[in-house]
């Protein structure tokens, strides 16, 4: 990006947060429903130092991470599976067709009743919601590794395990990749849609029960909070791809 | 010691309701250390008889013999058309592929990838991936993963038809120099009438589809070669159109048959 081009974009949000703050300054907008930015600030700073901010944070991350980690084994491993055999594509397919469009968020109660109201139930939903994406974006990547690949691979006599080492999975890679972005998005919904509604901690439930008491100043510590996740957390896995896929270009 | 013997060969694809008749009655011989250059319209069966004799199709009916006398060395290595390098691997692992299918230590193949590296001209870039690399550059490296298992039959799949004319001219330059210390047998495919004559000791043309042979033309010309000086002489240009006359009517044919499908 050219310097200018920076300074424009650096510009345009410091010019929103001085127009947020403005106008809330001057009685444009609600105080009782719109914090302005240095309240924000402050709220945050008290939360931070309080405790309180770090132990919700804690217990939303604590349940990605937990939930991220069950779900992503289990179904690069059924992906590759399905990639590489028909057969078990045959029976898998439908049945991941039929479950996928169920919004994960609405069998929360369900999980509930099998692993009660603490935190596994979380860590269940996080990890369905994290097993999908990537489960297909898996098996996708493996069924469209370009065919002049495998073609090479067989020419040169390479034994299915190297084609699979060698060729299938690298091919595979930037997919699957792509699957678990999508995964960590969705695994952010979610956990914040069930804090929401079944948890006496993490940001879901810090923005909710501020909202319920209309502490609206720690309601938008929440939604920075989120934000700020959302985006270290898509920071950080373009830098890991960056290094686990260093053949990609730009 | 390696040729190829295809005996009234042939090959019907299943696929789908239309069965596909690729090639039918196709008897070429190819000699040892010969390079043997296939030309025909496109759909006439060419890459199907490369591909069998890759082991990557398998014949529907006659025989197909590869003979190779020496167990140590790969029967065939192929370079193909489109890019076929893996995008994953650097140049010198790319180049050494063939040797890891063989089971040979990373720190040996590299050894022996590396001189043929250096003989495409990327001595330079061994590190690199291909994205970073131009086109000519991409079929260099897959050029020297196929050589550099010396293998006892090379199989070229039109490896510079994506190729612009400069780099093409530059290739087929190269490849008859590396090909001329090494005289292994090669079938070589094409659609470019010119460099199946610059490059080949035989120029075998093809019929539409069904694919058989049409004519076998002998290339006269001397090795070791200078394409340059071929290019510049009298019998190219007139051997250039003596296979034209011999395959226009069957690229009209050809095109016809896609136009009434």
């Amino acid at each position: 990006m050219k310097g200018r081009e920076r300074m424009l974009s650096i510009l345009s949000p410091l010019l929103l947060l001085a127009a947020w703050e403005l106008s809330v300054r001057a009685g444009l907008v609600d105080r009782r429903f719109i914090a302005a930015p240095s309240i924000i600030l402050i709220a945050l700073w008290e939360m931070l130092v309080s405790g309180e901010l770090p132990r919700h944070l804690g217990a939303s991350l604590g349940r990605i991470i937990a939930g991220f980690a069950i779900g992503v084994v289990p179904a690069v491993l059924l992906g590759l599976w399905m990639g590489l055999s028909r057969p078990v594509r045959a029976v898998v397919d439908p049945l991941i067709a039929a479950v996928y469009p169920i919004p994960k968020i609405a069998i929360l109660p369900l999980l509930m009743v099998f692993f009660g109201i603490g935190e596994w139930s979380k860590i269940a939903v996080v990890a369905i919601s994290a097993f999908f994406p990537i489960v297909i974006n898996t098996y996708t990547g493996v069924a469209t590794v370009d065919r002049v690949y495998l073609d090479v691979a067989q020419s040169f006599g390479a034994s299915r395990a190297l084609v699979f080492r060698r060729v299938v999975f690298p091919g595979a890679l930037p997919v699957i990749f792509a699957g678990v972005r999508l995964a960590l998005g969705v695994c952010l919904i979610v956990i914040v849609s069930a804090e929401f509604v079944a948890a006496r901690s993490g940001i879901g439930f810090l923005i909710w029960s501020s909202w319920e008491m209309l502490l609206i100043d720690k309601m938008f510590v929440g939604l920075l909070v989120i934000a700020a996740i959302g985006t270290l957390m898509t920071i950080l896995l373009k830098e890991i791809q960056r290094r686990a896929i260093p053949w990609q270009s730009e | 010691m390696a040729e190829i013997v295809a005996q009234r060969l042939s090959k019907r694809f299943e696929d789908g309701a239309r069965p596909v008749e690729a090639l039918t009655d196709f008897t070429l011989k190819v000699k040892q250390g010969e390079f043997c250059c296939l030309v025909g319209p496109s759909g006439c069966g060419k890459t199907t008889f490369l591909r069998m004799l890759a082991g990557l199709e398998t014949p529907t009916g006659g025989t197909l013999e590869v003979r190779v006398l020496d167990a140590t060395r790969p029967a065939t290595a192929v370079v193909f058309q489109e890019t076929s390098i893996f995008p994953w691997m650097s140049v010198i692992e790319n180049a050494a592929f063939g040797l890891e299918t063989r089971g040979v230590p990373k720190q040996e193949r590299e050894r022996r990838a590396l001189p043929m590296l250096r003989k495409v001209g990327l001595g330079q870039f061994t590190d690199a991936y291909p994205h970073q690399l131009s086109g000519g550059m991409k079929q260099r490296v897959s050029i020297a993963r196929a050589f550099v298992t010396e293998p006892q039959i090379l199989l070229m799949d039109e490896p510079f038809a994506a190729l612009d004319a400069q780099n093409r001219m530059l290739l087929q330059e190269e490849l008859v120099t590396l090909w001329e210390e090494t005289r292994t047998t090669v079938v070589f495919i094409t659609h470019s009438l010119e460099e199946a004559l610059l490059l080949g000791d035989r120029v075998v043309a093809m019929t539409a589809r069904p694919g058989r042979i049409k004519q076998i033309v002998d290339v006269p010309f001397a090795r070791p070669r200078n394409t340059r000086s071929v290019r510049a002489s009298e019998t190219y240009g007139r051997l250039v159109v003596d296979l034209w006359n011999i395959l226009e009517e069957e690229v009209m044919r050809a095109r016809a048959g896609e136009q009434g499908a």
